[in-house]
């Protein structure tokens, strides 16, 4: 008899099915596992005979073989040993075959048959409440899958309190979602002093989800005011933090079964490879820019990066999306992400100020600035200069709106571009300005008579690019859903068209 | 003395080594057949290899290597991964000569033997992975 054990493989933050099939055959004692296993998938071979002697149990001298079906696709990570040993345990007769079927198994085994946690555990979950299936993981992760929905979920913390359930001497409690944290910052846009129009402008990028280009000298406030962006942008929803929680259960990097309540900040290193922000290794891994997926991606230094680093991010902000394409895997993961970016003009920094610049002024410049492509700026909806902080301006009394207000507005100009949005192209799941296709925009977008005669004169004279264009128009969205007006006027053009820098040395 | 044969007579009168090793093979006949098993061949030899005991309990054949030493953990230590595979391959020589036996599970199974103590007789204690 052939005993059949329901588990997943990852291809991505897809969960495939796999079907974990044990069957015992006369001849040379052997334990076998067949169906592209690889390393660590193996050597649970070895975790399962000992956890199963653990119990007290040892296999049969027999043949075991362990098929991973479809046996076509690598299977890789340690969450195998869970489904395996269960497998081998019907097999022996030792749990009943029918109520293993309603559940999809993972979980790693310790020698002593306890049971580790694995990443993954909420992709699976929300497969298994696709598939009107069970779940039973190792108890570290119950909290984690518990958020998948109501499903029924077994979080044994050892083989044998498994065992002892399905026998009826034992029940494992149900475990519950863990408690968020609320969220709590130590930051607050009023620690930034003066900077009125910075504010503004990244009040317009959290409202939109716009992309934002600051460059300023040393110590203008770049850094501070990026970092200060997370507490300005609104809560994530539901749907929104499942995507990124199951980015980050493939990444391995949920704790303490926690879904993510905040939205990602991530703001690489400079040195950061080509395939650390997109995504890569031999299994594509997902990158920084799908770690930051709904989130924040802050760039600093942004000349600094490589150039094909740089270079990558051209579609993954335009579309949303990246796809990793290795030997083993083709994946394509979600790349949301709103890219804050900050420079200096030059190598010395002091471009700007004729007192403090170098000798090489402005031609250094020019080449520092040369550095970022024509498409990368191109893709970024606000251009921002950041003065030299005065000193005078650090005197003066903290500024009367803090984040919290900016915040609301923020989250009152989103639910408006949310609702049109769910109106227009319920199918789509657009949220924001950010995320709507050109076709939509110019539907939704439509400036008054005299904007549009402000907008194509500055189109024309600043020879904006098509995306430009649009960019613009996004911008102009926002700046109108900020003041919650439904049309577009004069002065929200004249204000976009103010963010866009034609060129850098233009900024400088 | 016939000129056929070596000048040493030490092939005549077995190794203490020798006989200790018979007798603990005699010894792990005895107690098996005690515990229920039939003998098909004792010392069963073949071009890639020889096994001390082959038994059958039912319907499962059990090759036994059997390890004589002064103590009990010696003789367990005494079995190296090469006289595994060599036994391997003598059982699989077995199953082809004598073919009545195709449908039978194999097991391997290992006895220690050590003066003043009960044999030590451990059951499937390797297998062909």
């Amino acid at each position: 008899m052939v005993a059949r054990i329901h588990t997943i493989a990852f291809q991505g933050i897809d969960a495939l099915n796999i079907d974990v099939q044990v069957t015992f055959t006369p001849g040379l004692p052997a334990f076998t596992i067949v169906g592209l296993p690889d390393k660590a998938v193996g050597e649970s071979r070895e975790r399962v005979r000992a956890a199963l002697n653990g119990l007290g149990l040892s296999l049969p001298a027999k043949r075991i073989t362990v098929n991973l079906s479809p046996a076509d696709v690598l299977k890789e990570g340690s969450h195998f040993d869970l489904p395996i040993a269960l497998g081998l345990l019907v097999s022996m007769n030792v749990l009943s075959s029918q109520e293993l079927q309603e559940y999809i198994v993972l979980g790693e085994l310790a020698l002593d048959g306890s049971l580790l946690p694995v990443n993954g555990v909420l992709p699976t979950a929300i497969a298994a409440f696709a598939q009107d299936k069970g779940l039973i993981c190792p108890e570290a992760c119950g909290q984690e899958a518990a958020w998948a929905g109501d499903i029924r979920i077994l979080a044994p913390k050892h083989l044998l309190a498994l065992i002892n359930h399905f026998k009826g001497t034992q029940i494992l409690p149900i475990p519950q979602r863990a408690n968020i944290p609320q969220q709590k910052f130590n930051l607050d846009m009023r620690d930034v002093k003066g900077q009125e129009m910075a504010k503004r402008a990244f009040e317009i990028a959290a409202a939109g989800a716009h992309n934002i280009l600051m460059l300023g000298p040393p110590g203008a406030g770049k850094s501070m005011l990026a970092a200060r962006m997370p507490t300005i942008l609104p809560d994530l929803e539901p749907e929104e933090a499942l995507e990124i929680s199951m980015i980050q259960s493939v990444a391995g990097l949920i704790s303490e079964g926690h879904i993510q309540r905040a939205r990602p900040y991530r703001a690489p290193h400079h040195s950061a490879s080509l395939a650390a922000m997109v995504g890569g290794g031999p299994n594509a891994k997902p990158g920084e820019i799908s770690l930051s997926h709904h989130g924040v991606l802050f760039l600093d230094e942004l000349p600094e990066f490589s150039r094909a680093t740089l270079e990558a991010l051209r579609q993954p902000i335009e579309t949303g999306n990246i796809t990793v394409a290795r030997v083993n895997a083709h994946v394509t993961y979600p790349a949301r992400v709103q890219l804050i970016a900050a420079m200096n003009p030059c190598k010395c920094g002091y471009l700007s100020n004729p007192g403090l610049a170098c000798g090489r002024a402005p031609k250094c410049g020019q080449d520092y600035q040369a550095k970022i492509s024509g498409p990368i700026l191109d893709r970024i909806d606000l251009h921002l200069d950041l003065p030299a902080v005065k000193i005078d301006d650090l005197h003066l009394p903290p500024a009367k709106e803090g984040s919290a207000e900016i915040r609301e507005r923020v989250r009152l100009a989103r639910k408006k571009q949310k609702q049109r949005y769910l109106e227009l192209a319920p199918h789509l799941k657009i949220r924001t300005n950010a995320a709507v296709d050109d076709g939509l925009l110019r539907e939704i977008a439509q400036p008054d008579p005299e904007g549009r005669k402000m907008l194509e004169r500055a189109a024309d004279k600043f020879n904006f690019s098509a995306r430009g264009y649009h960019r613009l128009l996004r911008v102009a969205r926002t700046i109108a859903d900020l003041e919650n007006e439904d049309h577009i006027r004069l002065t929200h053009i004249a204000e976009a068209i103010s963010y866009r820098k034609i060129s850098m040395m233009q900024a400088a | 003395m016939p000129f056929y044969l070596p000048k040493s007579k030490n092939y005549l009168k077995k190794t203490k080594a020798n006989q200790d090793g018979k007798r603990g093979e005699f010894l792990a006949l005895f107690f098996l057949r005690l515990k229920g098993y039939r003998c098909l061949a004792q010392n069963y030899k073949t071009p890639v290899g020889e096994i001390d005991l082959v038994m059958r309990k039912g319907k499962t054949l059990v090759f036994v290597e059997v390890k004589t030493r002064p103590s009990l953990n010696e003789a367990l230590e005494a079995l190296r991964q090469a006289q595994q595979k060599r036994i391997l391959k003598t059982a699989l020589w077995f199953m082809k000569e004598f073919k009545a036996y195709t449908n039978y599970d194999m097991r391997f199974d290992f006895i220690g033997i050590a003066p003043s103590s009960w044999p030590k007789h451990i059951q499937n204690a390797w297998g062909a992975d």
